[in-house]
């Protein structure tokens, strides 16, 4: 028997729907089909047509009406991430859902109590997790040798201004709810924690057009767990470091897209080293020759663009899924962490609504 | 008109008694002598006997019963700057300390009360605070060209293990209270005058074979218009982040330390006119566009960072002694980093060294 071909409509033909979500999925025509998308703007409905020859709809409810598809794609605006799920789990699909996928614990428990309720699958689009460089941070880090991880920083900054929909509440824009999904995902898996503690400052600057936060500064904390901060700004003029830098007891790592790079010492090959009773010696501060030892990793050319790379093993897995093989790989519980950490961030920051 | 030198007496030999204030001290012989010393090993006394040709005291009572002084400087174990500084300054000194000035605000209040009652100069050796990266930072900030400080991290972080005498809670040792008050102090200045609120987490991992907290990161900030200003003093920083000192501002930047500085900033009326977008993504583009970018760099004139802040300090004091201005390094200043620094240890109660190694 050979493999089913699996029926997607993609709601929202925007950034994410037209250029993550279906330009990956044309490239997989054994495996999944657009018969579907759904876009309020007409030139997005002609383009997705005359691109995909599917059907359009101006309304993504119109298109859970129509059917015909067995897998939506919730790429609408971020504010009916929830919303849109719930319809489209009670209309009898599997979907696939972009970040934020809520802002609320309680809207993405609905969202998972409408997936238990109708049997069907909803599958966090959370693609950072199969970043190439990601996968080959928490294999290092799994490898043991850095010992206990003492701290982590996540940062995914740079100097921009933004006037677009995205810097708007009303739509729930903003770096935290925007960018902050992948780089906090990151810090749920790396500090592995359940419900860490969370101290944050959100703040909205010039360089925003609207009034959501273009400054956010993240940090988690759990007893026995890492000091994990996530940082996501607009006014990083000068990066600092690369996007991951992880450090534990006898070692650490930094690492982004392009590559990581490693260095440990294997403690028991270190020198002896014993509390000193008196003053320092020889006024000097304590001085070794650790053994360290290094590695790293360049990011291998795929022959694939940066989301596809991403797009390509999430799919794979959710194809998988469908086909009653195995189950996601991002999970209910690891995403509703990261959302009760975007609801306390915003509960610590109430910044005013002018739009 | 010849300035005076003024007689000067060190409570403790160690680092920063001989090679950071003698050292300094027995350069500037056309401001101040080296009278005496006091340490209680005798090795370090021999040493000062033979090159700075003082008199030397075991313990430093008997320096502060010394009558010849002018100028006492505090630089005993970080545990005895407040006692040592209200001995002395009760003794009729005036009193330069090396930092930790304290680790309680009751504690720092008690020492600028008694110099009022006993009318001497205190002077708090925050010495960083003359670094010229430092100065130039402030320079460029108060030029108004980054525009507004929206946020600073400052990290004095490397990989290192220590086992040494600053590793234990009992002598207030840690990475707070020996590394961060440098950091911290730098942070205060730039978060401004208002007290900011501290958020503070702090580490005693393997690394520190005492007590005392070997990873220190603070937060300082405050209401929606004051900065956010991050302070990272950590031993187990395996790979640099960046530059020591990277300040973000509503119009630019800087980055930075010690050997440099660059920064770049662009003027708002030079900038495309950009209106808040009404509909969704144009063409699913980001907002997209090329900002007017100054860039300028600065390399100092100098790189020894403890010659060029000694110098700087100690010029000050001489200056405050011959009634020639006032202190640069306000008390009032570094009652904020006291206030920091006791508030970070609040938030976080390391255990005593058995606990810590039963637990490791």
């Amino acid at each position: 028997m050979s493999d089913p071909i699996i029926r997607v409509g993609i709601a929202g033909q925007g950034y994410s729907g037209f250029l993550i979500h279906a330009h990956w999925l044309r490239e997989v025509p054994e495996r999944f089909q657009i018969v579907a998308a759904a876009d309020e703007l007409p030139e997005r409905r002609a383009e997705a047509k005359k691109n995909f020859g599917c059907r359009t709809y101006r309304d993504y409810r119109e298109m859970l009406a129509a059917g015909g598809f067995d897998l939506f794609i919730n790429s609408l605006p971020t504010h009916l991430h929830p919303r849109g799920t719930v319809d489209a789990l009670n209309a009898g699909f599997h979907v696939v859902c972009e970040k934020p996928l809520a802002v609320k614990v309680k809207d993405f428990d609905a969202m998972v109590a409408a997936s238990k309720k109708a049997r069907r699958v909803f599958a966090p689009f959370q693609n950072a997790r199969f970043f190439p460089y990601f996968q080959k941070i928490q294999e290092v880090i799994a490898t043991g040798i850095f010992g206990k991880i003492i701290n982590v920083r996540i940062s995914w900054s740079k100097f921009g201004r933004r006037w677009d929909w995205q810097t708007k509440q009303k739509y729930w824009g903003g770096n935290l709810n925007d960018t902050a999904p992948h780089p906090l995902d990151h810090a749920v898996m790396l500090m592995g924690a359940k419900a860490p503690k969370v101290f944050s400052v959100l703040t909205n600057e010039s360089g925003s057009f609207g009034d959501a936060d273009d400054f956010s500064s993240v940090v988690l904390t759990e007893k026995g767990k890492p000091y994990t901060e996530v940082f996501v700004s607009h006014y990083e003029a000068f990066q600092k470091g690369n996007y991951t830098n992880v450090n534990g007891e006898f070692g650490g790592l930094t690492g982004g897209p392009a590559g990581v790079q490693w260095k440990w010492y294997d403690p028991k090959k270190a020198p002896k080293q014993r509390l000193h009773a008196g003053w320092s010696h020889n006024r000097e501060f304590p001085n070794e020759e650790l053994p360290w030892q290094e590695g790293f990793w360049t990011h291998p050319d795929t022959g694939l663009d940066a989301f596809n790379e991403m797009s390509k093993p999430f799919y794979e897995n959710i194809y998988d899924v469908l086909r009653g093989k195995g189950k996601t790989l991002v999970t209910h519980a690891q995403v509703r962490t990261q959302i009760a950490i975007l609801e306390a961030c915003h509960s610590q920051n109430k910044l005013p609504i002018l739009f | 008109m010849s300035d005076k030198v003024y007689r000067v007496g060190i409570a403790g030999q160690g680092r920063s008694g001989f090679d950071i204030h003698a050292a300094w001290l027995r350069k500037a012989a056309a401001q101040y002598k080296i009278v005496a010393v006091a340490d209680n090993l005798s090795e370090r006394r021999e040493q000062a006997a033979k090159e700075l040709g003082c008199r030397t005291y075991v313990d430093y009572h008997e320096l502060i019963a010394d009558k010849e002084l002018d100028l006492f400087v505090n630089a005993l174990p970080s545990n005895l700057h407040p006692k040592g500084t209200i001995e002395a300054l009760k003794g009729g000194h005036n009193v330069v300390c090396e930092k930790p000035l304290a680790t309680k605000v009751k504690d720092f209040d008690a020492v600028v009360a008694q110099a009022k009652k006993s009318k001497r100069l205190f002077a708090p050796f925050q010495n960083s605070r003359f670094a010229l990266h430092f100065r130039k930072i402030q320079e460029i900030l108060a030029s108004g060209k980054l525009g507004r400080l929206v946020h600073a991290r400052i990290s004095f972080s490397g990989f290192a293990r220590r086992w040494d005498w600053q590793t234990k809670q009992e002598l207030w040792g840690g990475n707070l209270n020996n590394t961060g008050p440098h950091p911290m102090d730098h942070a205060i200045v730039l978060f401004g005058e208002k007290p900011p609120k501290v958020f503070c987490r702090m580490k005693s991992e393997i690394g520190s074979l005492g007590d005392a907290d070997d990873f220190c990161a603070v937060t300082l900030y405050g209401k929606l218009d004051q900065p956010v200003v991050e302070v990272l003093v950590s031993s187990y920083q395996a790979f640099p982040q960046g530059d020591s000192y990277n300040i973000n501002c509503t119009l630019g930047g800087i980055t930075g330390g010690v050997a440099g500085l660059k920064w770049k900033y662009y003027d708002p009326a030079k900038a495309p006119a950009q209106k808040l977008a009404a509909g969704w993504s144009d063409k699913r583009g980001y907002c997209r566009e090329d900002l007017p970018w100054v860039e300028e760099s600065w390399t100092p004139e100098s790189t020894d960072l403890f010659g060029v802040t000694s110098r700087a300090f100690y010029n000050n004091i001489h200056d405050v002694l011959s009634g020639r201005g006032g202190l640069v390094v306000k008390p009032a200043e570094v009652r904020r980093q006291i206030a920091a620094i006791e508030e970070c240890h609040r938030q976080n109660k390391l255990p005593s060294l058995a606990k810590k190694q039963a637990a490791l």
